[in-house]
């Protein structure tokens, strides 16, 4: 990733358009609290790549197209009955537990 | 079904079926079988050939968030959705916490973003459950905005403790070589 800026500060009544360097950011301050910050251009389209990386994470690539075998996946264990006969029969159902338990 | 993303809708979200287990017995007037666990109830199917059975599960046809729907939506009808805590079950302190943000787990839905709902909402991050695109509703009722839903996306992933960190270090590979 990017290396840090570096940050220089100076008082507003000195504020004269500074020329800006590369790796530089020249941070001008009102009543010693930031008011804006002087960026060269390469340093800016950096942070706005860095942003927009930023965002980006939170979107990866969708898987591929479905496979015959994501589908047939799907279709075995999603669908009720595919891959065995339902059992909805009490008689059947209190015998095979009471046979499970002897 | 991706127009339902961030939105609110009526759907039947089941409860995960708990012991013990309550089994259809077919039609009729046969009471459901009644199976205290799983293992007694798996070696019975065992014995008979390994069947499917149905389990009779408590639902209630209520409000849910959509959060996620599935990629492939051609063979894939499944949406992801969050339930919902109606303010009408809180006392005044419990509205205002979840109002201020307080807990996590509680997202709170802005009213004038879900008029339609009957009371004043916020979506429970722990609720996450599966549901087909045929047991919901179309009609919105109401919606969340990108970041919002990015907000609970977040939760989400904090809450279940979802590493992504290696997806992350992947994303940052792959998009700072090839922008």
């Amino acid at each position: 990733m990017s290396s840090p800026l570096n940050i220089m500060n100076i008082p507003s009544n000195s504020v004269r358009v500074p020329e800006p360097e590369v790796g530089t950011a020249t941070v001008i301050n009102r009543y010693r609290h930031p008011q804006a910050v002087v960026l060269h251009p390469n340093d800016f389209e950096r942070l706005v790549q860095d942003s927009m990386l930023a965002d980006s994470l939170g979107h990866p690539d969708p898987f591929p197209p479905p496979t015959s075998l994501a589908r047939k996946a799907h279709l075995h264990l999603e669908t009720p009955g595919f891959e065995a006969p339902r059992l909805e029969d009490g008689d059947a159902l209190e015998a095979l537990l009471a046979q499970a338990q002897t | 079904m991706s127009e339902l993303l961030g939105r609110a809708v009526w759907a039947l979200a089941p409860y995960a079926p708990e012991a013990p287990f309550r089994l259809y017995p077919g039609p009729g007037e046969r009471p459901p079988v009644i199976v205290g666990a799983v293992e007694p109830l798996r070696a019975a199917l065992k014995a008979g050939g390994d069947p499917e059975v149905t389990v009779l599960t408590t639902t209630k046809l209520r409000p849910v968030l959509v959060v996620a729907v599935a990629t492939d939506t051609t063979y894939d009808p499944g949406l992801l959705v969050l339930r919902m805590l109606s303010f009408a079950k809180l006392n005044d302190t419990e509205q205002a916490e979840i109002r201020a943000g307080a807990d996590p787990r509680y997202f709170h839905l802005l009213p004038g973003s879900f008029p339609d709902l009957p009371h004043e909402n916020a979506a429970i991050v722990s609720t996450l459950t599966r549901v087909a695109a045929t047991a919901v509703e179309d009609n919105p009722l109401g919606k969340l905005n990108a970041d919002e839903l990015r907000v609970v996306h977040e939760r989400i992933a904090t809450y279940f403790q979802l590493d992504l960190g290696t997806m992350v270090k992947r994303l940052v590979t792959e998009r700072t070589q090839n922008p």
